[in-house]
């Protein structure tokens, strides 16, 4: 750690770099000897920075080469810094201070780190000549708000950007970092990959059961690729109902459409979790998408719980999107008619007969040696290996491995087969051997993980907000439910699965919770819980879970009224003239909005009637939900009946204030203004 | 010489480390890698009737007593000697393994097979279409061949007719602990286009545990032959897995307990077993030129400790070793 210190401490002698591209405030230098080698443009990279493999998607770690030396450069969202590990010693050896949280980093061929940051809305082009030496900012862009992910075209000339919070993809020069293009997406899009021929990216989205398929000439169109799940054995019936004649086709029997599955009502399963994506050059044209489905339970029911609890509510699942049909193989969505974990353990008297499930994926990495596809898993804290040949690699467990609590990222290094896994709750940096294809004898030969902590945070998180985000992400823990459901299930990354929930009560949205707990009781959509800790055990007790008491439940409060808000997003000027109108229509006393909306959360905490009653609910009136950040988390409503904002604006007239004397414009401006909260 | 039957027994399902990982470490095959062969489609049309006198030598029927119901019931074996074997509760290293098919409704062979097959047949269904199977490994080499004998059985007459003898031949594509050998062909056929898997259980069967072989399918079919045979539609493009399970038994652990001597083959010995998946699939996305297939192997249960005699035969924890009278 002393060398890092020592690092840090050279920052002040990087200001002229910084200066050179115009920087970021506070990139840190690189040490006078590596200038000679930097590129002579003003976003150029140092060509004593090279990255191990080929690696064109991001991670919270990156394995690299500077100098000759073999690094791990880390995206310590936690010390809003990036963390520089010897490979070989695993011990850090420098550490840029970035000044906000970094997402992810991806190293190119041209001797730059890039860097998305979460909470400032940028990329950052770094780079370093010494492996001791922190990195120097070349130059950055703004990007839509929170990115994420990033990924490089296979020439290396387009980089790519998820942004979380700005629902949008955008295109760099990955030379300049200069703006080529924005798409705009769906909600929660995470990780991001591009097609072997350059010209599709494919994201993931946390919710909304499919990932995205975007063009990347420009032109911004998207498809959404569908990765609901369907029951395997109605679907092996439409697939034999449209079976082609045999020898009708080299390319083998065009599996049913979307369209044509939805005919013959093949019953599906929602999705979420689609957090991380990959690719592997030894199954070209494969794109690799973990993923959760769920079963919200029947609306039209009043289940004891929240989904039906005769069911498995959620299943772990991973995709396998054919990068050029932009469809999943069908085999990988197949939901097992067999009973799932639940009933396996349910049904034996020993609970170690089932694995833990994966309920919580959160990275992705394949070992082009073997052809493993590597999942990182939250709340179980383990690595799991699956055969990336296989068209439902979920059937193809081979290998798991234990590591650090919260693995956020991993990378692979190819040279001497072993796997680096970042993990943020407890700060670890764990490495494993892949090993072989064969399946080993685990008590003669136990499978070797060393886990090596990394220097504690100079400003330390509150322990109660560090334990109550272990249990916020806690799959499995039968305390918080009987299904193995975590928090963040339902509310991946604090916010929410976009999904109804058949409840006791009737028809229920999952609701956001970060960035809006806090000042917002009483909870629940019918407002009967005045206190967080009260509301959490009605909901531990509706998830089946024994409960959570004392330290362990003060600390989830902690955290869940404390977990970071998204982003504010970015607003253009040539939008606020828009904005400012929508403003006043919505403080209208015409329309209505901020008698109930009003304040500085949006909300008067009481409940109303505004004829929204579901034939499955118990109750007429619903608490008044918050509208801070409501642009972010539709479907709207308690039973999700409107799927935008727009749906809502056109449809509640004269039952939630009144829109339908708004003009085509005004309604625009109204829908802008609520989208910015 | 008793003892050392027993202890050759047990040595086979022993097998080193370093041969198991020799084995499993095999190179994925492609597609065109694989042998191709052809496993015939089960026959479009009935035979409605079987002389009594018409014989195959590859299968012997016996009537079983059905109770009286009405209807007529009979078993397949092997031989005479495999029907004496089975009745004596022996149950490894026979060559019979049967599959009625009528009942293979996904691919040509879908048989996880029984060593004894029992049909049933009434007054308007008597003959059924039965397939016999048996795996003819090279010594020394990764090949290997399945050996097929379709024939229709009458359970009224007990005859037993000719429908096709054909062979498919295989190679080697991975392997478990030296404890199970797994072999795939290709079948590029009138028929459509099928992955071949011939999975080849080596020592005892693991009856203690249920079936030596099930497979993770809805209809939940399993197989108690020494071999089992999954075919898998390589022609739809929306892919086709199967995961069969099976039990193997795990070396013993350096520095463990040797093995007490012992002249009685019934004699028991603590073994360590593990519940083992043999994860098969196949598929083809608009990238691919030809099917991607996928072998790959996976515990699927915690270690646990069986009993089996010293003649290398699992037995329930619970219940004692069967003895002759």
């Amino acid at each position: 750690m002393d060398k890092a210190r020592i690092g840090v401490g050279m920052a002040a002698v990087g200001a002229a770099l910084v200066g050179a591209c115009g920087g970021s405030p506070r990139g840190a230098p690189g040490t006078p000897a590596t200038v000679a080698h930097l590129s002579s443009t003003a976003c150029g990279g140092a060509r004593e920075l090279v990255p191990m493999g080929a690696p064109q998607a991001s991670a919270t770690i990156a394995l690299a080469r500077v100098a000759g030396r073999p690094i791990a450069f880390v995206a310590d969202e936690d010390a809003k810094a990036i963390l520089t590990v010897d490979l070989e010693t695993r011990q850090p050896i420098a550490e840029t201070a970035l000044g906000g949280r970094p997402s992810q980093l991806l190293v190119t061929r041209d001797g730059r780190v890039l860097v998305t940051m979460r909470d400032a809305s940028r990329l950052l082009a770094m780079t370093t000549t010494s492996p001791t030496s922190p990195l120097a900012t070349r130059c950055e862009a703004k990007t839509p708000a929170e990115p994420i992910a990033l990924a490089l075209s296979p020439d290396q000339t387009s980089v790519v950007v998820t942004s979380g919070w700005g629902a949008a993809l955008s295109a760099f020069d990955a030379e300049a970092l200069a703006p080529r293009w924005t798409a705009p997406l769906a909600r929660e899009p995470r990780g991001v990959v591009v097609s072997d021929d350059g010209r599709t990216a494919i994201v993931s989205h946390a919710v909304g059961s499919h990932a995205s398929a975007v063009a990347m000439d420009g032109s911004r169109s998207f498809v959404e690729i569908r990765l609901r799940g369907y029951d395997a054995f109605a679907l092996e019936q439409a697939v034999a109902a449209k079976a082609q004649p045999v020898g009708a086709s080299d390319k083998g029997s065009a599996p049913p459409s979307v369209a044509e599955m939805d005919l013959m009502k093949v019953k599906t399963r929602q999705s979420c979790q689609g957090f991380a994506v990959t690719k592997a050059k030894m199954v070209p044209g494969r794109v690799f998408a973990p993923e959760v489905f769920v079963d919200p339970g029947d609306p039209e029911q009043r289940p004891d719980g929240y989904g039906d609890v005769q069911t498995d509510t959620e299943a772990p699942n991973v995709a396998v999107i054919d990068e050029t049909a932009k469809t999943a193989l069908l085999a990988s969505v197949a939901v097992p008619s067999r009973p799932g974990a639940r009933q396996r353990r349910l049904a034996s008297a020993d609970p170690r007969v089932t694995r833990p499930e994966c309920l919580l994926p959160r990275a992705a990495a394949v070992d082009e040696t073997t052809g493993s596809l590597l999942v990182t898993c939250f709340g179980i804290d383990a690595v799991v290996a699956y055969d990336a040949r296989s068209p439902a690699p979920l059937k193809a467990e081979r290998q798991r491995w234990t590591v650090g609590s919260g693995p956020t990222g991993l990378a692979v290094d190819d040279e001497k087969h072993r796997a680096f896994v970042w993990s943020q709750f407890d700060r670890t940096l764990t490495t494993f051997a892949i090993g072989g294809l064969e399946l080993g004898d685990e008590r003669a030969a136990p499978p070797r993980v060393e886990r090596t902590a990394m220097p504690a945070l100079r400003e330390k998180l509150p322990a109660e907000y560090a334990l109550g985000r272990v249990l916020f992400h806690a799959a499995g823990d039968l305390r918080l439910s009987g299904d193995g459901r975590a928090c963040a299930s339902c509310h991946p990354d604090g916010r929410d699965d976009g999904i109804t929930w058949a409840t006791p009560e009737g028809p229920r949205r999952s609701i956001m919770l970060a960035g809006r707990v806090q000042r917002t009781p009483p909870y629940s959509w019918n407002g009967n819980e005045h206190t967080l800790p009260n509301h959490l055990a009605n909901t531990f007790d509706r998830l089946s879970g024994s409960g959570l008491h004392g330290f362990e439940l003060d600390a989830l409060v902690s955290f869940v009224t404390q977990m970071p808000a998204p982003p504010a997003r970015t607003i253009e000027p040539a939008s606020e003239a828009k904005l400012e109108r929508g403003r006043q229509i919505f403080a209208s006393t015409e329309t209505g909005c901020a008698k109930c909306h009003g304040g500085a959360d949006q909300t008067d905490g009481q409940n109303h009637e505004i004829a929204s009653k579901h034939k499955a609910d118990r109750g007429a009136a619903f608490n008044t939900p918050s509208l801070r950040f409501v642009g972010g988390t539709g479907p709207y409503f308690h039973d999700g009946r409107y799927a935008s904002l727009r749906d809502l604006l056109d449809k509640t007239d004269g039952t939630m204030g009144r829109t339908k004397h708004l003009t085509a414009s005004d309604r625009e401006a109204l829908e802008a203004y609520l989208g910015a909260l | 010489m008793k003892r050392a039957l027993a202890v050759a027994g047990l040595a086979i399902a022993m097998a080193t480390p370093t041969s198991a990982r020799a084995e499993g470490s095999a190179p994925t095959k492609t597609w065109s890698d694989l042998p191709l062969g052809a496993a015939p489609a089960p026959p479009t049309k009935k035979t409605g009737w079987i002389g009594g006198h018409e014989r195959l030598p590859e299968l012997r029927v016996t009537s079983q007593n059905n109770g009286g119901g009405g209807g007529s019931a009979v078993e397949v074996f092997a031989s005479a000697e495999e029907e004496k074997a089975l009745r004596e509760g022996m149950s490894e290293g026979l060559e019979g393994c049967f599959a009625e098919m009528q009942e293979l409704t996904r691919g040509p062979t879908w048989s996880l097979g029984e060593p004894r097959l029992v049909l049933w047949g009434d007054e308007t269904s008597s003959v059924h279409a039965v397939r016999r199977e048996h795996v003819v490994e090279e010594a020394g080499s990764a090949k290997a061949t399945l050996e097929l004998v379709d024939a229709w059985v009458d359970t009224r007459t007990r005859g037993t007719r000719l429908i096709g003898r054909s062979s498919v031949p295989l190679t080697r594509v991975g392997g478990v602990l030296g404890a199970l050998r797994v072999y795939a062909a290709r079948e590029e056929s009138t028929s459509g286009k099928y992955l071949h898997v011939v999975v080849v259980r080596e020592g005892p069967s693991a009856s203690a545990f249920g079936s030596p072989f099930m497979l993770d399918d809805v209809r939940g079919p399993r197989g108690s032959c020494d071999h089992t045979h999954v075919a898998l539609r390589a022609d739809a493009a929306a892919g086709d897995t199967a995961v069969l399970t099976t039990n193997v038994i795990l070396p013993a652990l350096p520095g463990g307990e040797p093995a007490p001597p012992s002249d009685d083959p019934l004699a028991l010995r603590e073994v360590r077993a593990r519940e083992v998946e043999v994860q098969l699939g196949v598929s083809q996305t608009a990238h691919d030129r030809t099917p991607l297939v996928s072998v790959s192997f996976g515990w699927a249960g915690r270690e646990q400790t069986a009993q089996v005699t010293s003649g290398g035969r699992f037995v329930s924890k619970r219940k004692g070793p069967r003895r002759k009278k």
